[in-house]
């Protein structure tokens, strides 16, 4: 018996052309949180220009057996023609047709178009062609949407950040820390940095808790209070 | 490049929460931290795994979505909101 057409073919004969990166649930449940999710979320490589991107993706997604692209929001289909236009305005398209909705991004949410190529470099490959963002990159995405069921994924994804820079930290060379602080701060991250063998790493670790204070986070309040 | 900061209006909650909690352990006579370990105890070990060591692909985290899915309408638990 064939297999019927599923969200994750469709995401596997997109990774097999171009660069498909994952987001929202799919991606923070690679990174070993249990949950579920409704639907999938990817970021098709933006590069080129608006049609010059429809061109390229739109016949991959509308000759996919049984899938059904239409707008976000209005659930109206459109046609291939019009991918471009769609995009534009909405940033992203739903895939409907399948066993899951498919939401296909162009331009989303806090990451930027041109900042496609260094989330690629840094995310972890999967068998599938796709690339699971760092933990980083996918906090970013969720860190201001405002939505109250981002949450569990955030205090997931800072938790698991903020174990790895404290592993990670105290043994990295000056450059590195510098680095390293300049992508994530908590106000543990930076009391570890206090630490550090380089003077450089504690005036700058100190400068960002101050700064975490003087912000509000009682935190770092207490930590330079101690 | 963005510098990525918990948000401070969540860290005021956390904190709340955390000093909500020591003041309950103090009621109670415990101390603030882990009373086992305040007192040499041996601490059973962390057994929650991933459903699956790696996702290796978007078929195994849709896999490991579908298997909680059917897991909470079995015991019939409210869906939570999903993206």
């Amino acid at each position: 018996m064939e297999t019927p057409p599923t969200a994750d073919g469709l995401i596997e004969a997109l990774a097999s052309r171009f660069k498909v990166v994952t987001l929202g649930g799919v991606a923070v449940i690679s990174h070993g949180l249990n949950r579920n999710t409704y639907d999938a979320d990817i970021w098709v490589d933006p590069s080129g220009t608006l049609s010059d991107w429809a061109s390229r993706v739109g016949p991959v997604i509308f000759t996919y057996p049984l899938a059904r692209p239409v707008r976000i929001g209005s659930w109206t289909p459109f046609a291939e023609t019009d991918l471009a236009t769609v995009i534009r305005d909405d940033k992203v398209i739903r895939v409907l047709g399948l066993d899951r909705p498919l939401d296909i991004f162009r331009d989303p949410n806090e990451l930027e178009i041109s900042e496609f190529d260094d989330v690629w470099d840094r995310a972890a490959a999967l068998d599938d062609g796709t690339r699971v963002p760092d933990v980083i990159d996918l906090l970013v995405s969720k860190q201001a949407t405002g939505r109250d069921k981002d949450l569990q994924d955030i205090a997931f994804l800072e938790a698991k950040a903020e174990r790895e820079y404290l592993a990670k930290l105290p043994t990295a060379s000056a450059d590195i820390a510098a680095a390293m602080l300049a992508r994530f701060l908590t106000p543990k991250v930076a009391e570890a940095g206090l630490l550090h063998s380089e003077e450089s790493v504690r005036r700058l670790s100190l400068g960002y808790l101050k700064e975490l204070a003087e912000d509000g986070d009682p935190f770092a309040r207490e930590i330079l209070e101690k | 490049m963005q510098q990525y900061r918990p948000n401070v209006a969540r860290q005021k909650w956390l904190y709340s929460m955390m000093k909500s909690r020591a003041l309950m352990r103090r009621r109670q006579g415990k101390p603030e931290g882990n009373a086992d370990i305040a007192k040499g105890k041996k601490q059973i070990l962390d057994n929650s795994e991933p459903w699956l060591p790696e996702v290796r692909s978007v078929a195994d985290a849709l896999w490991i979505s579908d298997q909680i899915r059917k897991d909470m309408e079995r015991w019939k638990l409210p869906q939570p909101q999903t993206d």
